[in-house]
């Protein structure tokens, strides 16, 4: 089959006109030039990270102007400062760490997610109904090999970003080659499926403890806390979106973007795929039996790679979960505590901060009291039920006990990988319950 | 006055908590004395220290009785700690 190649990964050349030839980058299992095309791109997503607003996006003048069409400064100029300001959102995480790991392998794998995440916000760019487009690239992540869709939980605030990047140079290509684009994404999602090229045989992996030794002398949480902390949490999640919970006897400010003061109890980072829990107030004895819930909240942040923030708002807005913030007050009972005090100057930081923690805390409560869930706020029930049964068709749920209208109330999880892990952690160093 | 029904989390019922809104005090009503006693010590944790962990922060000013948002958050703090709280009766 013939077919057009295009290059992506010299942005300055992407969009112009009468270059048919440009190439996007490698086809699944060839090899001539491999390594130059991957030096490129890693050159390219490294200078992504390090270059100003300006460099970054030149062509929002230039491509209008090549094009012939008439477009006033003040457009431009608004055009300009709506992008500035999303940069701007994107560019407030701390992508430090992300910009020191990319190693060829990750650039080959990274490369395949931003095609993915692009022929998605390609769609919507096209004007086509943005939650059917959504739903039918949730159904095409089902299909594609599991790898990916580890791999593609992990740099998501990288693929979101670049893809976003890509996004904005698309917009400003000419019709052909937009056609060309979404050719060439479904192309390569196609071969992506069909040679299965990503798919490596599963591993066991350890799963790793650390630091709760520092805790034991005034608490009991230890080794058997963690055990039954990870009995609420899905195989699934387990030793996949995470892979090691440590206790660190430090205090760790709260980013400023919540507009609430206090310290972090815990967080997830999708670098290592860690959850932190930090210092605790050892005057307050309550707590310390509730930070298993802290694990169930950074497992639900773990599983936010899942969606990005398009998705996961069309996804809310789709089941008519509440998507209206301003609505969430202080009487508003069934939106957590914490979710109604997040505050920012700045409006949509602030619904978006909600909707992420909103989620956590859902899928928390879903995974250790859903029976509570389901009293409190049906919708986010009814979300997180659709929602799981989607991400994980294979996890074994089994609804037992019968309310007083027949409907099932519980579930209940395979306990076999549970024991599972229970054995990896054996291997643990440092741990003494 | 606000009543709750307290279960574990296998779906047991323990008892129920009343809280007097008014006096902000909780009353504690268990079949268990042994879960009647741990209650006891929760909740007077939550009227004296007031609320501090919520969602995964711990926060500079714990919410107290005389928050809006006392009974919310202790109510999501028992959840935490594996009680099933349902609102039963509001009379006030």
């Amino acid at each position: 089959m013939e077919r057009e190649i295009y290059r992506s990964s010299d942005v300055e050349n992407f969009p112009k006109k009468n270059e048919s030839d440009l190439e996007l980058g490698h086809r699944p299992g060839e090899e001539i030039g491999r390594e130059i095309i991957l030096e490129k791109k890693v050159k390219v997503i490294k200078d992504f990270f390090t270059s100003s607003f300006e460099e970054k996006f030149p062509f929002v003048e230039i491509l209008n102007i090549e094009k012939g069409e008439e477009i006033s400064k003040e457009d431009i100029e608004d055009f300009r400062n709506d992008e500035k300001e999303r940069y701007e959102w994107f560019n407030e995480r701390d992508y430090s760490e992300i910009k020191e790991s990319f190693s060829q392998e990750n650039i080959i794998l990274l490369q395949e997610i931003i095609y993915f995440y692009t022929g998605m916000m390609g769609e919507i760019t096209e004007g086509r109904e943005v939650s059917k487009t959504i739903q039918r690239f949730i159904e095409e992540k089902k299909k594609l090999p599991k790898k990916f869709i580890e791999l593609s939980n992990i740099p998501w605030k990288i693929s979101s970003l670049i893809s976003y990047y890509l996004t904005c140079s698309r917009v400003f290509c000419d019709d052909v080659n937009k056609e060309k684009l979404l050719k060439y994404f479904g192309e390569e999602l196609r071969e992506i499926k069909e040679e299965n090229f990503l798919e490596e045989k599963e591993t066991e992996q350890e799963f790793l403890i650390g630091g709760f030794e520092k805790l034991g002398s005034l608490t009991n949480i230890g080794i058997e806390f963690a055990k039954n902390a990870l009995q609420f949490i899905p195989e699934e999640i387990i030793g996949k979106n995470i892979k090691s919970i440590k206790y660190e006897d430090i205090k760790k400010p709260l980013d400023k973007m919540y507009g609430i003061n206090g310290d972090s109890a815990a967080s997830y980072n999708p670098l290592n795929r860690e959850v932190a829990l930090y210092k605790v107030d050892t005057s307050n004895k309550g707590f310390f039996k509730s930070f298993y819930r802290l694990i169930s909240h950074e497992s639900a942040h773990s599983l936010d790679p899942r969606l990005i923030p398009q998705e996961k708002l069309s996804i809310l807005e789709e089941i008519e979960m509440i998507i209206d913030w301003d609505k969430v007050k202080e009487e508003e009972e069934s939106t957590s505590v914490y979710v109604r005090i997040i505050k920012n100057t700045d409006k949509g930081k602030e619904k978006n901060l909600k909707s992420i923690e909103d989620f956590a805390e859902t899928v928390s409560s879903f995974l250790i009291t859903p029976t509570l869930l389901k009293s409190k706020s049906p919708k986010r029930f009814e979300f997180c039920e659709k929602w799981f049964v989607r991400q994980f068709p294979e996890e074994n749920f089994t609804k037992t006990g019968i309310d007083e209208n027949g409907e099932s109330l519980y579930y209940t999880r395979t306990i076999k990988p549970i024991k599972r892990h229970l054995k990896l952690m054996e291997k643990i160093e440092g741990i003494k319950s | 006055m606000k009543i709750f029904n307290i279960k574990d989390l296998s779906g047991k019922e323990l008892g129920k908590i009343t809280y007097l809104s008014e006096e902000k005090k909780f009353k504690i009503d268990f079949f268990s004395n042994d879960e009647a006693e741990k209650m006891t010590l929760l909740l007077e944790e939550y009227l004296s220290q007031g609320i501090k962990l919520i969602g995964d922060i711990y926060l500079d000013e714990p919410i107290k009785p005389d928050n809006p948002l006392f009974l919310s958050s202790a109510e999501e703090q028992l959840s935490r700690m594996g009680y099933i709280a349902t609102y039963k009766k509001f009379d006030n």
